[in-house]
């Protein structure tokens, strides 16, 4: 199973991502341990020229990361022809349930790793560097993920056994089963809708209050607001807006949308939806850098680019979701 | 007062077996528009004095404040904006790149700035207007007479509008004629209200009516005037 | 926004004066990719053909076994097929394998019951008489035989047959044709002294494809020394085959790309001292560190795209306008009689990802370092030089 084309270029990108990681840990352990911002000494200023590699390192492996998130989508939805019974991705991520793992571990390593180049930049930016150190400790946690992401993609595609048969989106995202995903599934599309704008709708009016004023508090809210809404959303997607999408009213799976009958359009959806998450959560996530007077600063200067990237993120998302609902021929719910 | 240094010190090779001293607890305080000569022979310590005022790198111990404001621990990055925004090099060997167009060169500086290219261009060609190098915008360094590669180095240094022009023995490698030259458009710059900072060994250059005021380095100290 | 647009141009200009260097590493770098795209193309191209010519086949085919091989089939067991709901048509087909010791190479008899005629990819026309044949190209081309020649065949009781060529099958059929001999079914059973209540295996038809499993498992029940195979099970064997061979390929290319990736960071660490220089005028004139990265970071990319897409480039002209010179000599171990077919052009948005996963990303990875080296230039060393 390992010798399929997309799997090895997964594997190899994913290790070189490792050792990148690996040679950025080492260094901020260095860091670490002998950083010293009162110092003038010639130790202190090769330290100093070290971040920038830690730096440079941290955002290709972001990048790659990204890609490859992307690409693993790609690749199981390449793959699932060989699985008995699959008919998307998800029967490829059933043939192994590891690969739902892995599936996660890439979310929580994209938002990981994107905070860590915006406190990065944020801390370069400020003549007194204040997070260093909590910026190294971080790296230090960031490095066992990419691991894992490793480990476990290798774990997936090596148990990867084709004669299984493996059962496809339709039993898993089923309104009958019993799994979390057939719950989504079989919610009532009303109450669902209703979350779904709801939590938009409060998410949308969180970033517009942050634009027009400057209260900390709303900053805060607008990240639990879009931690729930991220939620929301992905809930959404199985339980009613897929269906809008495939014009199927048993058709709840998150994955077909990636193909090309669907035109891709799950991947401007997800996107849009990722990139707006990231820079919601941003200024609330800055909150406490706030008591720094340099990072304040910083933070001033580029929150309104983060709150507009939110808004049009978001916004992207939404009309991606609700295009189908207004102007298809589909209706779900009986009018 | 524009530039004040206090106890500077720039340590070289610092515990090791060839570690060597180039600036030796100098104070020295500098006002806007004072042209300053920093006189001494070889090794004396002029260029490092001269690269830890312009903020080209950072002193091992003592401080520098720029406009009433400490930036001798500033990291490195930040000491880079400040050479943007202050301070004008014109080099000894003029470190043009020589490959590229006078206009490619002048504009370097601006670079980085996100400064649009309409007006990038616009002060190019006045700068070089100013030099009489306007018709030669295009042509390749490596084509010009010495005359013109020294001219490129100044509006290289004039692009970002400095408040401080540094120049590393700027005569070192001229001809009397555009020695002369040279200390003519530097006295354009004073009348503009420029501060000038030369390291030179060129008794033409510091005993010129142009200097305000002669300093002499040895071993890394300084001697003379060092208040303003 | 700005500033990195203007970072980019003078990272390609850049790139523009020092083309010596530059040129010779976008020559490898692309040779590289061009080989890694070549593999890909190819094994995904026959993948492509390979299932595309399946889509003639019959849905399902069942064997019969004993004692775990294949044996023959009862023609009988086709009447109890006919009878199971679902199934439109049951034929039994007549084939076997001949070995020729002159030539040294297998080939596929198949016996026809259908009428001599023309076909579509047929030079000639369907065999008729008893000792007629119609060849694959392969075939012909060992023998060195035209329409109209005798092949000379040894049947199973050591007999010299003789048969006439009546048509030869063009090369757009090679792939499932190449090794392929013909002759009216009858004739066949004589030559494989096959008795006329046995068959090689049934070839059944469905109305409906979605019910091709449950038949299946409908005919092992009621025969159970029979061995069903659906179509897309052997789809499936094919897709598996191919990724695996395409794999294995890659994974002995990757050998290369190692080597390469050594060069780049040969390449990249090997900066010239007018390099040097240049950095260090431009850190002394106030470009950061990050900018430096951001020049290292444009270079790499624009390097990397360019290389991309001349390998992608010479990748498909060497498989789909040559026809793989390069690649053919190794895929020929696997078969004496390789099919001589032009390949249909096509590349998927999944090989081009993986491609650029296998080759760009390591890529920029080496010269990260080097990158960095370059980017850290004190713009004290300026002053002093």
């Amino acid at each position: 199973m390992i010798l399929h084309p997309g799997i090895l270029a997964l594997l190899v990108g994913s290790l070189v991502t490792l050792l990148l990681m690996l040679q950025a840990c080492w260094l901020g352990i260095q860091i670490l341990v002998r950083w010293d911002s009162g110092s003038s000494s010639e130790f202190q200023l090769q330290l100093e020229r070290k971040t920038w590699l830690v730096s440079t390192l941290l955002n290709y492996a972001l990048a790659f990361q990204i890609l490859s998130g992307v690409f693993y989508l790609a690749t199981l939805e390449d793959i699932h022809r060989l699985f008995v019974g699959a008919m998307c991705a998800t029967g490829a991520l059933n043939a192994n349930l590891v690969g739902w793992l892995v599936l996660v571990v890439k979310v929580i390593l994209f938002f990981a790793a994107a905070l860590w180049v915006v406190i990065n930049r944020l801390d370069q930016r400020t003549e007194e560097t204040p997070l260093v150190r909590p910026k190294y400790l971080l790296l230090l946690l960031i490095t066992p993920l990419v691991a894992c992401d490793l480990y476990l993609q290798f774990s997936y595609f090596s148990g990867l056994r084709p004669e299984i048969i493996t059962s496809c989106c339709g039993s898993l995202f089923s309104e009958q089963g019993e799994s979390v995903a057939s719950e989504l599934a079989g919610a009532p599309v009303r109450q669902a809708m209703t979350i779904f704008f709801t939590s938009s709708g409060v998410v949308f009016s969180l970033l517009l209050a942050c634009l027009l004023t400057r209260v900390a508090l709303l900053r805060s809210l607008l990240f639990v607001a879009a931690v729930i809404h991220f939620f929301a959303a992905l809930a959404a997607v199985v339980s009613f807006i897929s269906l809008y999408i495939y014009q199927l009213p048993s058709h709840h799976c998150p994955f077909d949308m990636l193909q090309g009958h669907y035109a891709y359009i799950g991947y401007p959806l997800y996107a849009a939806l990722f990139v707006g998450t990231l820079f919601a959560l941003l200024p609330g996530l800055c909150q406490p850098l706030r008591r720094h007077a340099g990072l304040e600063q910083e933070i001033m200067r580029r929150e309104k680019r983060w709150l507009i990237s939110a808004l049009a993120g978001l916004l992207i998302f939404l009309l991606i979701s609700v295009w189908p609902m207004l102007f298809s021929p589909f209706v779900l719910l009986g009018d | 007062m524009l530039l004040k240094a206090e106890n500077l010190c720039k340590i070289y090779n610092r515990h090791q077996s060839d570690e060597m001293t180039a600036v030796n607890n100098v104070s020295l305080e500098i006002a806007g528009g004072e042209v300053l000569a920093i006189t001494g022979p070889s090794g004396s310590g002029k260029t490092s004095l001269l690269s830890l005022l312009g903020c080209m790198s950072r002193p091992t111990s003592g401080r520098l404040q720029l406009a009433g404001r400490t930036v001798s621990q500033l990291p490195e990055n930040f000491l880079a904006g400040i050479r943007r925004e202050h301070f004008g090099f014109i080099f000894q060997h003029f470190n043009l790149i020589r490959d590229i167009s006078v206009i490619e060169n002048v504009l370097l500086p601006l670079v980085p700035t996100g400064m649009s290219m309409t007006q990038m261009k616009l002060r190019g060609q006045t700068v070089l207007d100013r030099l009489a190098l306007g018709g030669k915008a295009k042509v390749r360094v490596n084509r010009l007479s010495g005359g013109e590669q020294q001219r490129v180095a100044i509006a290289r240094a004039l692009i970002a509008d400095p408040q401080v022009l540094m120049a590393d023995e700027p005569t070192a490698h001229l001809d009397s004629k555009l020695s002369a030259e040279l200390l003519e458009i530097l006295s354009v710059l004073h009348d503009a209200g420029k501060t000038i900072l030369i390291a030179t060994h060129d008794p033409s250059v510091y005993q010129h009516p142009l200097i305000t005021r002669v300093l002499e380095m040895s071993d890394g100290t300084l001697r003379g005037a060092v208040r303003s | 926004m700005r500033r990195q647009l203007k970072i980019l141009e003078h990272a390609l200009t850049s790139l523009l004066r020092r083309k010596a260097k530059n040129l010779s590493l976008l020559m490898v770098y692309s040779f590289t990719i061009a080989t890694l795209g070549s593999v890909l193309f190819l094994t995904h191209a026959l993948k492509s053909e390979a299932s595309d010519s399946l889509a003639a086949a019959p849905e399902l085919v069942v064997q019969r076994l004993a004692a775990g091989r294949h044996e023959l089939i009862p023609v009988a067991y086709a009447e109890r097929i006919r009878t199971l709901p679902g199934v439109e048509k049951v034929t039994p087909r007549v084939w076997g394998y001949y070995y020729d010791a002159l030539v040294k190479a297998n080939f596929t008899l198949m016996g026809t019951a259908g009428e001599p005629g023309e076909l579509e990819l047929l030079a000639g026309r369907l065999p008729g008489a008893p000792d007629e044949c119609a060849v694959g190209s392969g075939v012909a081309a060992l023998f060195g035989a035209e329409i109209g020649d005798r092949l000379v065949l040894i049947d199973s009781h050591e007999q010299n047959r003789l048969y006439e060529i009546t048509g030869l099958f063009t090369t757009a059929s090679s792939l499932l044709t190449n090794d392929l001999i013909l002759m009216p079914e009858t004739t066949l059973r004589e030559f494989f002294a096959m008795d006329a209540d046995r068959a090689t295996d049934l070839a059944v038809e469905i109305y409906n494809q979605r019910e091709v499993n449950t038949l299946a498992k409908k005919i092992r029940f009621h025969l159970p020394d029979t061995r069903p195979i659906t179509r897309s099970e052997i789809l499936h064997t094919y897709t598996t085959i191919f990724n695996w061979r395409s794999g294995m390929m890659l994974a002995v290319t990757l050998a290369a790309l190692i080597a390469f990736c050594i060069l780049a960071w040969d390449k990249a660490t090997g900066i010239s001292s007018e390099e040097k220089r240049e950095i260090g005028i431009l850190k002394a004139l106030g470009w950061e560190t990050a900018d430096v990265l951001a020049i290292k970071f444009w270079e790499g990319l624009a390097i990397s795209l360019t290389a991309f897409l001349c390998g992608i480039v010479a990748a498909w002209l060497h498989v789909f306008v040559l026809g793989a010179p390069a690649l053919v000599p190794i895929l020929k171990g696997w078969s004496v009689i390789f099919p001589d077919f032009p390949l249909t052009g096509r590349v998927d948005l999944l090989q081009l990802l993986t491609l650029a996963f296998l080759t760009i990303v390591p890529y920029l990875a080496c010269t990260l370092i080097p990158a960095w080296k370059t980017a850290v230039t004190d713009p004290e060393q300026v002053m002093r030089n």
